[in-house]
């Protein structure tokens, strides 16, 4: 019990980054390693071992999420990944899971930053994707011709991203060190699905609507319809891939 | 990389779960899923050579138990390419709370000196040779915090002895963390060297690093200072059972260090194993 409860409150000591100070109180320590616990968020070596872990979530999430953090500033990057720091613990030493939560974490808490919103949701869109990509989760063929009457639902990794501002725009801002444009200029949309190259594309009102309905009564829709069908972002309803039957 | 050093390298350590991703397994639970491409990639380019095999996620030290997804993956790996040894990082990762939920420590954590931690993990080991059919060693590890708690008269190199002793594992040497623990926390290498069972040493990690503030850090960056070379030339004379040396540098930092200075750590580690253990083959 002794040792369980040693790890326990250490973990949750460097984990806190020495905040966590009760955790001496915990049942099972003896008297020395009470002391112990209570004397080490102070020293040189504790505040290292925090920064250490520290130093390699942070580059987990630098590396995930490049676009979201280009759209801040230094100071604003540090108190966001402070922020989910807080919020959240280390799920493992795999950086793409840490990526993927913060990612998260921004859509459920976006700063007020132009933009955020939208390249957050475009940024775990295509992670969510590569991912499964690696993993040899996405079907490997297009999907055969669409048949009219076949019940179809959004794959589950499929996705449409609205932009108040071209997405082009944006990205392409981003991508080259300038900023993004800052007055809203309509509603644009980028589609991300299995079948894509690179995984996405801009795409339609009428496309994004359907995906958004699965309508598809008129020829409009129709046609955009098969071309979502085509990228698979529509799979056969009950197929392994959907996320909501239609 | 591989491909410029290739005539200085004689075997390649692996790290199976550097080749997975962690995915969603239900009910909170995580599993690991090997990334076909990167295996595939991986095993190709460690063609024709020996390979052993080095882990991180097993986190046998965790007192509640250890990461069942990495054994699953090495018993996976093991069907696809056999290794000579195996050996595991001597800490624990993960940690549970007293409602019973496991939570990920996000950074490797020390082992207290203690027989308890001895009997957690001496156990442990003996199960992983027997699964395998092959030498399990464990690594000495390297950490920043002061004063760990210990028995009576126990350091880390009692523990890593009693560790030996209690089971059947050997030991991967890792010097330059053993460097970094005496530079670190005041303690003799030389000494604490020559009171280890090196006849329980099968392999030896050696590497370089950065200072950060008053401590060495085992961030594997830069080259190998001269008294991790001068402990390497003094294990190898007397651990009669070294299997292998291993050069260990961090991805990022290949670039920075370059391939040459690589070139020359291994020329120098081919050097001192030739010098020592002449007619011997790693």
């Amino acid at each position: 019990v002794t040792l369980q409860a040693w790890q326990e409150a250490l973990a949750e000591l460097v984990i806190s980054g020495g905040a966590a100070t009760d955790v001496r109180q915990r049942s099972g320590l003896s008297k020395p390693e009470q002391a112990w616990l209570a004397a080490l968020p102070t020293t040189p070596g504790f505040r290292l071992t925090c920064t250490v872990q520290r130093w390699w979530r942070q580059l987990a999430v630098a590396e995930g999420a490049p676009l979201v953090l280009s759209l801040l500033t230094a100071s604003d990057q540090a108190d966001l990944v402070t922020c989910y720091f807080a919020a959240h613990e280390a799920a493992s030493l795999f950086p793409l899971t840490d990526a993927l939560h913060f990612l998260e974490f921004v859509l459920d808490r976006p700063p007020s930053v132009p933009h955020i919103e939208s390249v957050a949701a475009f940024e775990l869109g295509l992670l969510r994707l590569t991912r499964a990509a690696a993993l040899g989760q996405l079907p490997n063929r297009p999907p055969a011709a669409l048949d009219p009457d076949q019940p179809v639902a959004r794959h589950a990794l499929a996705g449409l991203v609205r932009f108040s501002s071209p997405p082009t725009e944006v990205l392409g801002a981003i991508l080259s060190g300038g900023r993004p444009p800052r007055q809203p200029s309509g509603r644009h949309w980028l589609l991300l699905a299995p079948h894509l190259p690179n995984y996405c594309r801009l795409a339609s009102a009428t496309e994004a609507r359907v995906f958004q309905t699965l309508e598809r009564r008129t020829s409009e829709q129709l046609e955009a319809f098969a071309a979502l069908w085509a990228c698979g972002a529509l799979v056969p309803a009950g197929s392994s891939g959907d996320s909501e039957p239609s | 990389v591989l491909g410029q050093l290739r005539d200085l390298i004689d075997f390649v350590e692996l790290g199976p779960d550097g080749l997975c991703q962690q995915v969603e397994a239900g009910g909170g639970r995580t599993r690991l899923v090997f990334i076909p491409d990167v295996l595939e990639r991986a095993l190709e380019t460690i063609d024709g050579l020996p390979v052993i095999v080095h882990g991180v996620e097993l986190s046998i030290g965790t007192a509640s138990g250890w990461n069942d997804a990495y054994v699953s993956i090495l018993d996976e790996f093991r069907s696809l390419r056999p290794f000579r040894w195996h050996s595991e990082h001597l800490g624990y990762m993960l940690a549970e709370d007293q409602n019973g939920n496991r939570f990920h420590t996000g950074v490797p954590l020390p082992l207290p000196f203690t027989q308890e931690a001895v009997d957690v993990v001496a156990p442990r080991a003996d199960r992983l040779a027997r699964r395998y059919g092959v030498p399990f060693l464990l690594e000495n590890a390297v950490w920043y915090l002061p004063d760990l708690p210990a028995d009576p008269g126990w350091d880390e190199v009692t523990f890593l002895n009693r560790l030996v002793e209690q089971s059947s594992c050997g030991l991967l040497l890792d010097l330059f963390n053993l460097y970094c623990n005496s530079v670190n926390l005041g303690f003799d290498l030389d000494r604490a060297l020559s009171r280890l069972h090196l006849e329980r040493v099968v392999e030896v990690h050696v590497a370089g690093g950065r200072t950060e503030g008053a401590f060495l850090l085992d961030s594997h960056s830069e080259r190998i200072p001269g008294p991790v070379w001068e402990a390497l030339e003094w294990v190898v004379r007397r651990a009669p059972n070294l299997g292998g040396i291993v050069y260990e540098v961090l991805e990022q930092a290949f670039d920075p260090l370059g391939v040459q200075a690589m070139r020359s750590e291994l020329e120098g580690v081919r050097a001192i194993w030739a010098r020592c253990r002449a007619g011997t083959a790693a």
